[in-house]
């Protein structure tokens, strides 16, 4: 298991540095003067001045030669040192630092409501398999998987802060200052970030719950006098159990998508709204820092269930070892 | 297992009924409307519903029928447009490296570890929003953003069917690889291909609709799904079926390609199949 857990972190840690490179490069594969690109001097009105286009090529490096920029790139990468944003100076680092938990309180609550949801949606579906009520939960759980979250988060607004007036349609308050208020406010983003991921979840859940419930000791467990709630607790969900841990971690990709457009909707302050806003103001470094620690963190928690699908399923350790 | 069949069926119908009327106001969008969607009526500003705009009117008086019906291009351009590239990439670095060509095996694996570390939405942002937004931009972006998805299904299908007799055969006869691959591969794999092409489209779709409501994917005053809910949100306490129309029609379009798209697994997939 260690040597399994060595290699996988080694591996993660490579791709941690491949893409970190490829977003150092990225400006300097677009077309043109990244500079220029910048300053968008391609769709603005006025031409940069020359000494804005100086100062944008010093703040970025770029006045160096590319093996020095990327040897330091990397350099302060080890230091967890983003750079300094173009548009007011601050710390790239300490902005992401400041935004990252709210977006986390969000995707967390999501995630919670996702599981507990989709698993018992997908367990009451293939219970119900075949009758109506299989085709409603399955319907379901597949206009979660296709209606796009921002139409989700647009019509709850409608619905529930507009037209019924129950919640409030958008804004942050910390969690620390008035945690009822914070409530309130996350019921709607978590909610509409959540119906995405529980529509997955739900199908996951009654694919293999489906094929689960037939096996022989699911029959053993029954004819030894176990009761229903029981047999499903023990003996079916916790198999079924394994393929959803996977497709959380796959689906964590999805999810940062879906929370840029949730927390767009609901001007929910965390790390998407910052991308957003530095796209928008073109402050690249702000825009490489987010990428590249949101992809990151992707890379982790990938490895995490690896490494805990290895500790549930021991065949998977030994895999490609011979 | 016999009242499941009918209610399936009927959902695969009626998804394909409307997949075809969307293709059909893609390519042919005045047989829904003769409405130009970009001529304003300003008189006519929030009309609602009723005989002389069947849909209402947005906040410039323009048709919302003719620009939903006229929105289908965009949606679906990007669709099909990324799918074609990311099929005809990923299948055949796919299926070059499944059988085994040297260099491409790792290029197949390594390129879609890398590709898929990248969350895609945020990638496609920083790509759009430094490149420039548009169709032929969007094409481009999510065609690369998905290319592992048919080379790594490309790969595992044709190491598969690679030791197969037929493959062998192909080789005794002293057919290059190339006519092996094209011949005796390709046409046993594509099945899945396609199914993977009809789910990719949705959730290309998916993808657009998200980047252009955020204003980095089809641009202005082109009519697009997404872009016309980012538009309509601002005008949602005056007239709340402006969002409604483009709503429920990009919502029920990814919904009926992928219930297509799981009825032909569950048809090449006897597994699947219901009631077995």
């Amino acid at each position: 298991m260690l040597r399994y857990a060595v290699r996988r972190a080694a591996a993660a840690l490579v791709l941690v540095w491949v893409v970190a490179t490829l977003v150092f490069a990225f400006l300097r594969l677009l077309p043109g003067d990244p500079v220029l690109v910048i300053l968008g001097s391609e769709s603005g009105a006025q031409a940069p001045s020359p000494d804005q286009i100086t100062a944008v090529r010093r703040a970025l490096g770029l006045d160096q030669p590319p093996a020095q920029q990327y040897g330091r790139w990397l350099a302060r990468l080890v230091r967890l040192d983003l750079g300094t944003s173009l548009y007011d100076s601050t710390s790239v680092t300490a902005d992401i630092a400041q935004r990252l938990p709210t977006s986390l309180e969000l995707i967390v609550v999501a995630v919670a409501l996702a599981v507990a949801g989709g698993v018992v949606l997908g367990l009451a579906a293939a219970r119900c398999r075949g009758t109506w009520t299989d085709a409603a939960l399955s319907g379901l759980l597949a206009g979660g998987l296709s209606i796009p979250v921002f139409v989700t988060g647009t019509l709850m607004v409608l619905v529930f802060g507009v037209i019924l007036r129950w919640v409030p349609i958008g804004g942050f308050v910390p969690i620390t200052s008035d945690p009822g208020a914070f409530a309130r406010q996350l019921v709607l983003p978590a909610v509409a970030l959540a119906f995405g991921l529980l529509g997955i979840v739900g199908r996951i859940t009654r694919g293999s719950v489906l094929e689960v419930l037939h096996q022989d000791y699911v029959r053993t467990a029954r004819s030894k006098g176990l009761g229903e709630p029981q047999v499903l607790a023990r003996h079916v969900l916790r198999t079924a159990l394994i393929p959803i841990v996977t497709v959380v971690g796959v689906q964590f990709g999805i999810l940062i998508g879906g929370t840029v457009l949730v927390e767009y909707i609901f001007n929910w302050p965390g790390i998407s709204t910052l991308l957003f806003t530095a796209i928008q103001r073109r402050d690249y470094p702000t825009v490489q820092g987010v990428v590249l620690v949101t992809s990151a963190m992707f890379i982790l928690i990938n490895l995490a269930v690896d490494l805990l699908y290895a500790v549930l399923d021991p065949r998977i350790r030994y895999e490609g070892e011979t | 297992m016999r009242r499941r069949r009918p209610a399936r069926q009927v959902r695969v119908l009626v998804s394909a009924a409307f997949v075809f009327l969307v293709l059909l106001a893609a390519v042919m969008p005045r047989l829904f409307t003769a409405r130009d969607p970009l001529l304003m009526h300003p008189d006519v500003p929030f009309a609602p519903p009723g005989r002389g705009y069947l849909l209402g009117t947005d906040e410039f008086g323009r048709d919302l029928l003719a620009r939903i019906a006229y929105g289908a291009r965009p949606s679906l351009e990007v669709a099909a447009g990324s799918v074609a590239v990311a099929g005809a990439v990923g299948s055949v670095i796919g299926v070059l490296g499944g059988y085994g060509v040297p260099v491409w095996e790792a290029l197949a694996m390594r390129s879609a570890d890398v590709i898929l570390c990248f969350p895609p939405i945020l990638l496609a942002m920083m790509i759009a929003g430094f490149l420039g937004a548009g169709v032929g931009h969007l094409i481009l972006i999510i065609g690369f953003l998905y290319i592992p998805q048919f080379s790594r299904l490309a790969f595992a299908q044709t190491l598969a069917v690679r030791r197969s007799e037929y493959v062998e055969a192909a080789r005794a006869v002293g057919a290059p690889t190339v006519r092996v691959l094209a011949r005796a591969i390709f046409p046993n794999i594509a099945g899945p291909l396609i199914v993977q092409a009809s789910l990719s489209a949705a959730s290309a779709m998916l993808l657009e609709s998200g980047l252009s409501f955020l204003g980095l994917g089809v641009l202005p005053p082109a009519p697009s799904w997404g872009l016309e809910i980012a538009t309509a949100r601002n005008y949602m306490f005056q007239t709340p079926y402006y969002v409604l129309w483009p709503s429920l029609v990009l919502s029920a379009t990814i919904l009926s390609i992928n219930t297509m798209g799981d009825a032909l697994l569950d048809y090449l997939d006897p597994r699947r199949r219901p009631g077995v």
